[in-house]
């Protein structure tokens, strides 16, 4: 399922789920702002949610 | 979706953990007052736990192990684990026994709940029925048909003013009864005195004999724990007073 999901969202999931970074040190690690981080989280996991749903 | 549309993207970090500081002070509040969000917050844990099951997901850095591993030996009376146990798995099961713990306490707990409570009920029944009967004493004492029959020897012709006192020091409690009493003169009244081993007589309760020349006195406030010596009666002014101002006309030992 990750794999289908575009790199951004899910490499800010796997660094927040898998490697345990705040949103914070995602920020700062990738450069990105804050806010586009904490939206990329949220719609990586509704995509996953859409992802479940449908199969 | 959410109302909150302010805590959407937190409750997303908030379930995989990556929210700290202040937002996660804020949430949390926010969440005990939410019901909606903390829907959605398990939604988005649901979703989270499909990230565990995701197998094109790398494998756990030496960091996370280490961040958990960190957190379970800040835990009281938790063992360092020092297995190669899959982390999920300790915390799997550190949650399930943390749950039992919980489920034997609550269930304990209830039992002692519930078995304070018969013991309640039967007491509140208990009460119930010596309420009813003191109740009913009171009753038939206060009623308006309420007869007095004097019984007397059969050679004894006229009736002799007499007067019961009960009184139990323990429960500072006295109930007087006294029947063929002269009706007391104008602006005058009956006053009943306890009197205690030492000291002054103590004022216990005025009355005035009613048609029938029949007196009562029940429960008067008395102060707590004297012991009586005797009770008297004296004829008072009507309002009371404090101390006998008139020769004692009837008085009784305890026998």
């Amino acid at each position: 399922m990750l794999s289908q999901m575009p790199v951004p969202q899910r490499s800010a999931l796997e660094m927040a789920y898998f490697e345990g970074y705040s949103h914070s040190e995602i920020a700062e690690k990738t450069g990105e702002p804050l806010g586009t981080i904490k939206t990329r989280i949220r719609a990586g996991l509704m995509l996953l949610r859409k992802a479940v749903q449908t199969t | 979706m959410t109302v909150h549309e302010q805590f959407g993207d937190d409750l997303a970090l908030y379930a995989l953990g990556a929210l700290s500081g202040e937002e996660k002070l804020a949430l949390e509040k926010h969440l005990q007052e939410c019901a909606s969000c903390r829907r959605e917050l398990e939604q988005l844990r649901g979703d989270a736990a499909l990230l565990a099951l995701s197998t094109s997901g790398p494998r756990p850095p030496a960091r996370s192990k280490a961040r958990l591993m960190d957190a379970i030996g800040k835990e009281p009376r938790t063992q360092p684990a020092r297995t190669r146990l899959n982390w999920w798995a300790i915390f799997g099961w550190t949650a399930a026994a943390a749950m039992l713990v919980f489920v034997i306490g609550v269930t304990r707990h209830n039992k002692r709940l519930s078995s304070t409570i018969s013991e309640l009920s039967s007491m509140v029944e208990k009460e119930r029925i010596s309420g009813d009967e003191a109740r009913r004493i009171a009753d038939i004492m206060h009623a308006p048909d309420a007869m007095p029959y004097e019984i007397l020897p059969v050679k004894m012709k006229m009736a002799m003013p007499t007067g019961k006192a009960i009184y139990s020091r323990d429960r500072s409690g006295l109930v007087f009864v006294a029947s063929n009493l002269q009706s007391a003169p104008a602006q005058k009244a009956y006053e009943l005195w306890l009197i205690p081993m030492k000291g002054a007589p103590i004022p216990a309760g005025m009355f005035k004999p009613d048609s029938h020349g029949m007196a009562m006195v029940m429960n008067p406030p008395l102060p707590a724990g004297v012991e009586a010596k005797a009770f008297a009666i004296t004829i008072e002014p009507e309002h009371g007073s404090s101390t006998p101002t008139s020769p004692i006309v009837m008085m009784g030992t305890g026998s």
